[in-house]
């Protein structure tokens, strides 16, 4: 490398891995003619639990660790980007397809892999008429450009109150073991109902994608708390 | 739940698939694995362990063997065996009293047994105790615990000599103590729910048993409970006393009542058969069910089916699923199917949720991929994303990278109930602190980064508010710092040619009230702009006419681990002559510094005199595997010196 090049590349700066994985992702949904939603990160019980048809004192809640607000009943830190998703059928009805990419909190033990803080994008389509094959479609060409081609998915079955059927999406690569990638599944009737919507009218599928782990496969980072030191050694190699 | 191959084979009949072959059809049909592993009990026989993961949903059902073996018969098409229990019919009518006084339990059965024989389990139940990770203690507790095991259904035994009176299932006194199996004393309030004799605790109901009526090797008489108690309560009660059993599980995930019957009969059948004698008297149970479950019954569309999944099942495929399944159903009409719901499913509550037991057992891989619809929606831009990234865009074209810190800080307004840890007990109110630690970081590192300027940006969400209000605002923060000695430009340059450089692009006033001189970091509110901006027309200005800026060109695609071990820098500077290129001396200093050479050799002087060139590089050294000393790396300056000696370049 000649001094020349050199100085082109200290010239531009870096954008955090995440924000690049969020924008690649938002791109290729753009494409596919999904709206950007966006919301705040204190949210309330009833659009992070409630209406996304998680019920108090029940154990799916335990599903999310949750930091609640001191001094403000009801109120916690968003366990997940759905709330937006709540927000957004609430005020604009259907048909909608939008994607939500945004930072949430869980209580839990940080370590290689668990963060308090992480990051989210998720996508709801509502329309009529939408089934789970409009999903496979939609998850199949995200793989499809996000990874490259040659990658397999398959989906099998999985629980997250708020869909039914619920399902998470595995990827592999050549003889690679199967990776879990992501949930998703058909919105509950329930949901709908909660945002005002007939759910014999309307159906609907979503889905949830873990930036940070999304990145860390993709660009092999082996911890996910170096996302957060600031650390221009790390974030400056992208 | 760990689960063991051998038992769930027990409840088939005909050839099962071996256990990773079955851990993959689960996987794709019912559960996520969170592994197997073959395992040689203490008795010599070898089992396998299957971790699945069963989640609240199928907790009702699937939390146990008879359960597991039950699903693993729907997707292998197995028979699968009915578990009949065998009791004598000469029971003695029962003589104990049982008062359920409060309405959290659902039901209540008690059989008392005279004159068993405690003792050590036989070697088929300590197998699959072992197998799961149990603990034996005697047969009849043993025998309990297999049940559970087995049918879902946590049950407990009471040595009757060993309290007064009656069965009383009532909430605790305040004041009251209870001392658990595993010798805790645990204090009680009226919250919590028990299972007493006519004075004393004997149980925390659904939770945990107490020492009072422990079952040991004197007890002779005991009453067997197989009870239904109030998923909530028994959740709550949990929660209260800190205390988890595979009990507790059960019952806060919900069981249905119809289990106990099935659970006590069960387990009586087991002490007949392992720990009975002559002496034994079997009684009649007693059973306080005051609201029975009714049978629930969904009707499933085939066209709502096929109109959900994507699919095209015909009526009969989709009523050959259910069969699968072991719901009773009946076909009405042509796209109609009326679906008894087993006591036990109580996920299933809509059409959907049977809809995902016919696609999931159908096979979600034959669900083709589809086109979703041209539907009447125009996506429009959307504000704060818009301009997050244009920000960002505008920034990292000036030298400015993007760290991502911390939403939880030593200091703020508000804070969360439980902190996860002291330096991180409060949200913060300003993005100064965590920019600063990064800061300061990089500085030190700027040799390994190779910059003389640290030029950092965030954009994130700050948190401020006391008394009944709060507000959430997006901050973008920018921060330089010069690395050590470096005097010009000076940091405030970065952060003024930033302001100026966005207000160029946005036409708006990006103002902040930090002084640009004096402050690391300065913070400017994103709200404003969001309100004070057209994002179409300020695209358009910026000629985004494809939407969204895209971010630069990735220089790596993948991570390089970096060193925790400090770095050393050594500086060289040579005179070649100009027909030489400065690569031939960059290779000499890489070929001999090897990997411990962490980064490419910067060059931070050049200046030509006559025919010769002189280049100064830096060079930053660094080992994975240790600190290394000065001789180390002296000695590889040395080797590079000596080669260039002998290039008869001269080292300046």
């Amino acid at each position: 490398m000649s001094g020349k090049d050199q100085k082109q590349n200290t010239d531009m700066g870096s954008i955090h891995p995440l924000n690049r994985v969020v924008s690649d992702i938002v791109k290729i949904f753009s494409d596919m003619g999904f709206e950007v939603a966006t919301g705040t990160e204190i949210e309330d019980e009833q659009h992070n639990f409630d209406d996304l048809n998680v019920p108090k004192d029940h154990p799916a809640r335990d599903m999310q660790d949750t930091f609640w607000l001191k001094d403000f009943p009801g109120h916690l830190m968003r366990t997940q980007t759905s709330g937006v998703q709540i927000h957004y059928m609430k005020e604009n009805q259907a048909p909608l397809k939008i994607v939500a990419p945004g930072k949430v909190y869980r209580y839990e033990a940080t370590d290689k892999t668990h963060e308090v803080q992480f990051h989210q994008i998720e996508g709801l389509v509502v329309g009529k008429g939408i089934n789970l094959g409009h999903l496979k479609k939609a998850l199949n060409t995200f793989v499809e450009k996000f990874y490259g081609e040659g990658v397999e998915t398959r989906l099998r079955p999985g629980f997250f109150p708020f869909v039914e059927p619920g399902v998470e999406l595995d990827m592999k690569k050549g003889d690679g073991d199967w990776i879990e990638m992501l949930g998703a599944g058909m919105v509950h009737p329930n949901v709908l109902k909660n945002c005002g919507l007939d759910p014999d009218e309307y159906t609907g599928f979503a889905f949830g994608i873990g930036l940070d782990r999304v990145a860390m496969l993709k660009y092999g980072i082996d911890d996910v708390r170096k996302f957060y030191d600031g650390d221009l050694r790390m974030i400056n190699q992208f | 739940m760990v689960f063991s191959y051998n038992w769930i084979k027990e409840y088939l009949i005909g050839d099962v698939p071996d256990a990773q072959e079955l851990v993959d059809l689960l996987t794709v049909h019912s559960f996520e694995i969170e592994g197997l592993e073959e395992k040689e009990l203490s008795t010599g026989t070898k089992d396998w362990l299957i971790d699945i993961d069963v989640l609240p949903n199928r907790a009702h059902d699937a939390l146990c063997h008879y359960g597991m073996a039950r699903e693993v018969s729907t997707i292998t098409g197995l028979e699968l065996k009915e578990i009949k229990t065998e009791i004598p019919n000469e029971l003695k009518p029962a003589l104990i009293k049982i008062n359920v006084k409060e309405d959290f339990c659902r039901r209540y059965i008690g059989r008392e047994i005279k004159g068993v024989k405690v003792g050590e389990s036989p070697k088929e139940i300590k197998e699959k105790l072992e197998a799961i990770g149990q603990r034996s203690i005697n047969n009849i507790v043993d025998i309990t615990n297999i049940v559970m095991f087995e049918l879902n259904q946590p049950m407990h035994a009471f040595d009757t000599d060993k309290f007064d009176g009656d069965i009383n299932v009532r909430f605790a006194k305040d004041g009251e103590k209870i001392i658990t199996l595993d010798n805790n004393e645990v204090d009680l309030d009226a919250s919590i729910p028990l299972i007493a004799g006519n004075s004393d605790p004997l149980a925390i109901a659904g939770v945990k048993g107490g020492k009072k009526a422990e079952v040991n090797s004197e007890t002779v008489n005991i009453i067997l409970e197989s009870a239904n108690f109030d998923p909530v309560l028994v959740r709550k009660t949990s929660n209260k006393t800190g205390i988890k059993t595979d009990s507790s599980k059960r019952f806060e995930n919900e069981i249905t009542s119809e289990l106990a019957i099935k659970a006590i009969e069960r387990a009586t059948e087991l002490i007949i058969k392992y720990a009975s004698g002559d002496e034994t008297e079997i009684y009649e149970s007693v059973d306080v069910y005051s609201n029975p479950t009714e049978k629930e019954v969904i009707d499933l569309s085939v066209s709502k089916t096929n109109q959900l999944l994507g699919s095209e099942l015909s009526i009969d495929e989709v009523s050959d699923i259910l069969n699968k399944l072991y719901f009773s159903n009946e076909v009405v009409d042509d796209d109609l199917i009326k679906v008894e719901i087993p006591d036990e499913r109580l996920d299933l509550k809509l059409q959907a949720d049977l809809i995902e037991e016919v696609g999931r057992i159908y096979g979600y891989d034959k669900i083709e991929d589809q086109e979703i619809p041209d539907f009447e929606f125009e996506a429009k831009l959307n504000t704060e994303y818009g301009v997050n990234a244009l920000v960002r865009k505008t920034l990292l074209e000036i030298g400015f990278s993007e760290v991502v810190t911390y939403s939880f800080v030593e200091e703020g307004d508000l804070r969360p109930e439980k902190p996860i840890a002291e330096d991180k007990k409060y949200l913060r109110k300003s993005l100064v602190s965590g920019m600063q630690k990064s800061l300061e970081m990089n500085q030190k590192n700027a040799d390994w980064l190779g910059v003389d300027h640290i030029k950092i940006f965030e954009i994130g969400k700050v948190f401020s508010g006391e008394k009944g209000d709060y507000s959430e605002k997006m901050i973008l923060g920018i921060g330089s710092v010069n690395k050590n000695g470096i005097k010009k430009p000076s940091a405030a340059t970065f952060k003024k040619v930033a302001i100026e450089k966005l207000n160029e692009v946005f036409g708006n006033n990006f103002a902040t009230k930090d002084n640009l001189e004096n402050s690391e970091v300065i913070e400017i509110d994103l709200e404003e702009i969001y309100k004070n901006v057209d994002i179409k027309e300020l695209f358009e200005k910026n000629n985004l006419n494809e939407g969204y800026p895209e971010p630069p060109t990735i220089k790596n695609n993948s991570y390089t681990n970096v060193s925790q071990y400090p770095f050393v820098l050594r500086d060289i500077a040579v005179w070649l002559p100009s027909e030489t290129s400065s690569d031939d001396l960059v290779n000499i200093i890489k070929n001999n510094a090897g990997n411990l050479l962490v980064k490419e050799p910067r060059l931070f002087d050049e200046y030509q005199k006559e025919d010769k060139t002189s280049f100064a590089y830096r060079l930053v050294f660094q080992s994975y595997e240790k600190t290394l000393t000065d001789d180390e790396v002296n000695k590889i300056m040395d080797s590079i010196n000596y080669e260039i000696d002998s290039k008869g370049w001269e080292i300046r």
